[in-house]
């Protein structure tokens, strides 16, 4: 049974950062599961794993080119993937697992722990946990290096089970499973050399510790407690529904009913904690498709950039997501805190829209460019038509025109209202003083409401 | 606790703004000015179409900045128990050292009546605000069952409601919003590119963002720009499907208002990322844009590690950003403002092996400003082991709400019980109400205004100053960053007493580099202001009036280079009977270009009767305030303006060039019959003269001159493009009062224009008269002083005829009736 196009296209908004209209025709034409399977396929390691940032430990470039490069490698790939249900992964996982860049000021600990992100995105989330939490990147930014049995450092421990695993509960864990925790992580650490982990057995605590009430106490290290979230009956539904809430939120739509998340936290227990599973459990579910769903979550600055790389077909370079995303207020690799970005409304702010209009208009003037200088200034606004027809005031498209034409561009819907406003402002630049403003209509496209919403 | 099955995620939520769709009301309100007539007139630009929806802050209504300490400050390194044996012996690689200790490096810094208590060392300014009374010191704030998450614990501090287990959507600010009588666009502001933080949330109001750099996307004033806007308005007005399509469009609208009202808010702010948004605070407030509570954050005070030097840079950020708050906010605000600080908790007694120290519960935080009851409130967490809460943490002594509840009632004017869902009471943190005039005295510097207008005094110019030849100050010129101290009161015909200011004409000659003058009341803070610029060799002259400070004395600043300087008083202001002010929309009397009689000549004299002419009564006037333009001379000169009949003085009024059109605002004494004469010294010139106001003793208003303040440079914003207005709220700016006000006297200066072209400054709303008031030529910067009426909306506006310029515009004096 054929997919209806409207539900081919939420899905592809949703799983990856949209789909051409040739895949929305391919993908209606199958049933659901099969679409489903289809956005879910992910590469064949190691043979489709993408190659480093170019300038990445090239030996000349310094550290902030670096992390600038490491950016647009990223973009790019999320831009332009094969499989781009793993960038979508990876995303999430680098908000939830969060370290900041600024802070470990360390590029190669950043890109290493997006490979792993990479490596486990739609795997098993265990193993991540174990692979996350001995990383450079997680040790530095939780602080977890200073922690010792001379001077235990809570900091990991904490958020291990507050935001990683368990979320926050009376009998998820106390205060003093916290205090334990610690005890259990000290020893995991960086060498202040080689900037690789280290586990230094003379700072680690060998002592009973008592945790989760567990009898007897015993001599419980880091990784032990990883291993009884994910497996204790208890701990693991936790875990499992905290992570079916958080994934169902990113997805789809923020409060989902409980029926909701015990249902994808069996499949998630079932499945031993692997995501593809779960995720294709979550896209097969008839509220994924409710119009509950449908354009319900605002897109996060990430994927309005993506967006509209996508839609001009422009390299992230030209994107300057280094300094986009802090002014839409998600500067991608620097978290604001280790609890990770929030939605919808979060985004929403007139600060955060400011910088949205002037990324657009920063792309039209990008556009519209100089012929002579092709490389900096792609010579492909959608728009370029304009430029003689501005001179004569001889048109070759009505102002409705205009829109649809532009419209076709960006991969997406415009409401009526909105088409409304945008033909008045071709109609109006025409008849007036400013006619040469009109290719502006490629801005009022980028901020459209419509373009912001997914 | 949370309930069980309330994960820390939805805790997280509720830090910022809910998912929920957001009911505003207030939008509405915009959108109908959005899509009303105000858009339609091609010529009436946004920024006075939309300064209609904010009100300014009333006399009697508390402001308040909060500062939010992100990651949890430590009290016990802030509001250092030095006293305390157990606070040394739990983190001794932490401590802050006794003032007691002669061996300490950087001890705590003593409090005056205070014992075993001190200050961080890096909070000398905070030391000596409480000292002089004006900072209250909240010890032991927290709450009685601690939880050590970040969020969980900062969720309860925004959201400051009573509801036991259950946080609220909403918080205690937002509440606010949603109860108080008038709530509109910027009454509350976050300064950051996050989400806006839960505390400043409502059911029916949030707070709107600005970035700490900008006012952001919808400020330029060119008119072709206007048509996008339009669009962007428009397609807020329209339904769009879904509720977020519609909230995306209603931000974008906002910000598009926002853009243009919070422009003179970014001007003159220091690099710094976190000192910056002090400063931008301060200038919001100043902008009279109707912000009451304008919230930033600063930090990371989560020191887990190496905390000694982490912790005095956080303190050294807190104290030096207050300190320039404080000394940024117009004093016309200072009594209205209280800032305070707030963090999710304090840390832990016990340091850790990190140099650092983990989550804790009870901390300090900090009330200032002039109406603040200073000194120790609440009282010291005890240190003693038995006196501890589990894991050495500190048992709080104050419920935070407590402070809630004294800002809420004692200064936001709310009903504490609204906004918390209980009753508190227990502290007393305020001495006054807002605005009040009784209390302690202002931090920084007392409001500048006279109390009422000063009468004026015209006389025939006479030159106080020439640094050239010696007159009232040692012949040589005033070096780059010189101050010269002039003395004006009992010099020449202006009295030794109750002179509350003078009109002199400033005139800079012979500058060795491209600089400015500033002229302001001797002792007065330095102004953020300037009344002349100058390039390198030019003779630059402009009408000054100077509020006299301490021993009737003015104050000069030189910017750069070396710089001559003369002064030529023309008036004195007094607060006795005298003549008074009546401004006029700026009518053109004479221009030679078509008039009678015709081009001056080199030596020539054109006497001009301005009697009955263009608003002026045809008797009983003491004095002209006039714009007087040379308009392409043919060879450099002065000219000269003097009541008519009476001996030519050795003044001048204005200086130019070879062919530069050159204006000036000149106030003259007239003859008996109304008339004054202009003498042109050298060269072809023709001559243009705009009456804008004149003195007289049977009407008209005293003027109220004050300490230069800045009210608008578009620098921060945008350039005022080709027949572009832009529109200037003045009344209730600054020490301007918010209703009775007639006129403003203002320095209006020209920057960097792209074009030859003028400037008008007229009444908002009237018809734009056929006059100028600034003339200047491609990239020239010039000033000129403005006698301007103000509108019926409280605001003036100033046109530009051609090319893209900058204006800066300080604000001098003003009339009220």
């Amino acid at each position: 049974m054929p997919t209806q196009a409207a539900d081919v296209a939420h899905l592809l908004h949703r799983a990856w950062f949209g789909g051409t209209k040739t895949q929305i025709a391919t993908f209606s034409a199958m049933n659901l599961a099969d679409v489903v399977d289809a956005v879910l396929t992910t590469p064949v390691a190691p043979n489709d794993v993408p190659s480093p940032p170019p300038l990445l430990n090239d030996g000349v470039t310094p550290e902030w080119e670096q992390y600038v490069d490491l950016l647009e490698w990223w973009f790019n790939l999320m831009a332009t993937s094969s499989t781009p249900i793993v960038e979508k992964m990876t995303f999430f996982w680098h908000g939830h697992f969060t370290s900041s860049h600024s802070a470990a000021s360390n590029v190669n600990w950043t890109y290493d722990q997006n490979v792993l992100f990479r490596s486990r995105a739609l795997g098993d989330i265990h193993l991540l946990t174990q692979e996350m939490a001995i990383q450079p990147m997680m040790l530095d930014y939780l602080n977890n290096r200073f922690n010792t049995k001379w001077g235990a450092q809570q900091n990991f421990a904490r958020e291990l089970m507050e935001l990683f695993t368990m979320g926050i509960g009376a009998d998820h864990y106390t205060e003093q499973d916290i205090i334990e925790v610690a005890r259990a992580w000290t020893g995991y650490s960086v060498d202040w050399g080689t900037d690789k982990y280290v586990f230094r057995s003379d700072d680690h605590d060998n002592g009973t510790k008592s945790i989760f009430g567990v009898q007897p106490p015993k001599n419980w290290n880091g990784p032990d407690v990883i291993d009884y979230i994910f497996t204790n009956s208890d701990k693991q539904l936790a875990t499992a529904r905290f992570m079916a809430r958080k994934l169902w939120t990113f997805f789809a739509y923020p409060n989902p009913s409980e029926t909701l998340v015990n249902d994808l936290a069996t499949v998630f227990i079932n499945n031993n904690f692997v995501v593809k599973p779960l995720l294709r459990a979550l896209f097969l579910r008839p509220e994924f498709y409710s119009s509950t769903a449908k354009n319900a979550l605002v897109r996060s600055p990430v994927e309005y950039m993506v967006a509209v790389m996508r839609g001009l077909s422009m390299p992230a370079k030209f994107i300057h997501p280094q300094w986009y995303g802090e002014r839409m207020g998600q500067a991608l690799f620097d978290p604001p805190n280790v609890a990770g970005w929030k939605n919808n409304a979060y985004w929403l702010t007139t600060s955060a829209m400011s910088a949205r209009a002037d990324l657009a208009i920063d792309m039209h003037w990008r556009m519209w460019g100089d012929k002579n200088d092709p490389v900096n200034r792609p010579n492909i606004h959608p728009l370029k038509h304009l430029e003689g027809e501005m001179e004569s005031r001889n048109y070759s498209k009505t102002p409705t025109q205009m829109v649809d034409l532009i419209e076709s561009y960006l991969d997406v819907t415009l409401g009526a209202g909105t088409r409304q406003a945008m033909v008045d402002f071709v109609t109006n630049t025409r008849a007036g003083q400013h006619r040469w403003t009109e290719p502006q209509l490629l801005v009022l496209a980028l901020v459209a409401p419509e373009f912001h919403v997914s | 606790m949370l309930h069980s099955d309330i994960s820390s995620h939805d805790a997280l939520r509720h830090l910022s703004r809910p998912n929920s769709d957001l009911n505003l009301s207030r939008r509405r309100f915009l959108q109908a000015i959005a899509g009303g007539a105000g858009i339609a007139a091609a010529s009436s630009f946004l920024p006075s179409g939309m300064a209609s929806a904010v009100t300014p802050v009333g006399q009697h209504e508390g402001i308040l900045l909060m500062i939010y300490l992100a990651g949890g400050n430590d009290g016990l390194n802030t509001v250092v128990p030095f006293g305390q044996d157990q606070y040394r012996a739990n983190r001794p690689d932490i401590a802050i050292g006794s003032p007691d200790d002669a061996n300490a490096v950087k001890p705590a810094l003593r409090l005056e009546g205070v014992s075993g208590i001190g200050l961080h060392p890096n909070l000398g300014f905070l030391q000596q605000q409480f000292n002089q009374r004006q900072l209250a010191i909240v010890q032991g704030v927290g709450v009685s069952d601690p939880n050590f998450s970040h969020f969980e614990m900062l969720a309860r501090w925004m959201d400051g409601s009573t509801n036991g287990s259950s946080l609220s959507p909403t918080g205690w600010i937002g509440r606010w919003l949603d109860s108080a009588s008038s709530t509109d666009l910027l009454s509350a502001v976050n300064i950051g590119w996050g989400g806006i933080p839960l505390h400043l949330i409502g059911a029916n109001h949030r707070a709107v963002a600005l970035s700490p750099y900008d006012g952001g996307y919808g400020g330029d004033t060119e008119e072709w720009r206007q048509d996008g806007y339009k669009a962007i308005r428009s397609m807020a007005t329209r339904s769009v499907a879904g509720t977020w399509a519609s909230q995306v469009a209603n931000a974008l609208s906002d910000q598009l208002s926002v853009a243009s009202l919070v422009a003179p808010a970014y001007v003159g702010v220091p690099d710094n990322n976190d000192l910056r948004q002090f400063a931008v605070a301060a200038g919001l407030i100043n902008a009279n844009v109707g912000v009451r509570v304008v919230n930033i954050t600063i930090g990371n005070f989560d020191n887990h590690a190496t905390e000694l030097l982490n912790h005095a840079d956080n303190m050294k950020t807190l104290n030096d950003g207050l300190q320039l708050f404080w000394s940024m906010l117009s004093p016309s605000f200072q009594n209205r403002t209280t800032a305070m600080t707030f963090s999710e908790f304090g840390r832990r007694l016990l340091g850790n092996k990190s140099n650092g120290s983990d989550h804790g519960s009870a901390s300090c935080l900090f009330v200032m400003g002039p109406r603040v009851n200073g000194g120790m409130h609440g009282q010291y967490p005890s240190l003693k082991p038995g006196e501890l809460l589990a894991n050495n943490q500190l048992r709080a002594t104050v419920d935070f709400r407590q402070v809630y509840q004294q800002i809420a009632d004692k200064w936001l004017g709310a009903d504490s019980r609204q906004l918390l869902g209980a009753t508190y009471s227990g502290l007393d943190l305020f001495s006054a109400a807002p605005g009040d005039i009784g209390g302690s005295p202002d931090p920084v510097a007392t409001p500048v205004f006279v109390a009422a207008g000063s009468s004026f005094r015209a006389i025939v110019p006479e030159r106080i100053l020439d640094t050239r030849s010696g007159i009232g100050a040692p012949a040589r010129p005033v070096g780059p960053d010189g101050v010269l101290d002039l003395a004006v009161a009992g010099v020449g015909h202006v009295p030794p007493t109750d002179v509350t200011a003078v009109l002199m004409n400033v005139t800079a000659t012979g500058p060795t580099e491209s600089g400015f003058l500033t002229v302001w009341p001797k002792d007065a803070p330095f102004p953020n202001a300037s009344n002349l610029n100058f390039e390198t060799g030019q003779t630059v002259p402009n009408l000054v009036l100077a509020k006299l400070g301490a021993g009737g004395k003015v104050s000069m600043k030189n910017s750069a280079g070396d710089t001559h300087l003369i002064a030529d008083v023309c008036g004195y202001f007094v607060n006795k009977p005298g003549s008074r002010l009546v401004p006029l929309t700026p009518f053109r009397a004479l221009d030679t270009r078509s008039m009678a009689p015709g081009v001056l000549h080199p030596r020539g004299v054109a006497t001009i009767k301005l009697a009955a002419v263009g608003g002026i009564p045809s008797s009983g006037i003491d004095a002209v305030a006039l714009n007087v333009t040379a308009v392409a001379p043919t060879a450099a000169g002065f000219l000269t303006v003097w009541p008519a009949g009476e001996p030519m003085p050795t003044t001048s009024n204005l200086n130019f060039d070879t062919d530069q059109t050159v204006p000036n605002m000149v106030v003259s004494k007239v003859s008996a019959d109304g008339s004054i004469s202009v003498y042109n010294d050298s060269g072809n010139t023709h001559l243009i003269i705009d009456i804008v106001g004149y003195y007289a003793s049977t009407s008209g208003t005293g003027i109220i001159s004050v300490t230069p303040s800045r009210l608008l440079d578009t620098r921060g914003s945008g350039s005022v493009g080709e027949n572009g207005v832009h529109e200037l709220l003045v009344a209730g700016v600054g020490p301007v009062p918010a209703t009775g006000v007639r006129s403003v006297m203002l320095n209006v200066t020209a920057v960097a224009p792209t074009s030859p072209g003028f400037v008008t400054v007229f009444p908002a709303g009237a018809d734009r008269p056929n006059s100028s008031s600034l003339n200047f030529s491609k990239g020239q910067t010039v000033a000129n002083l403005v006698l301007a009426k103000v509108g019926g909306t409280g605001r003036v506006a100033f046109f530009n005829r051609s090319g893209n310029t900058h204006l800066v515009v300080d604000l001098v004096g003003y009339s009220v009736d």
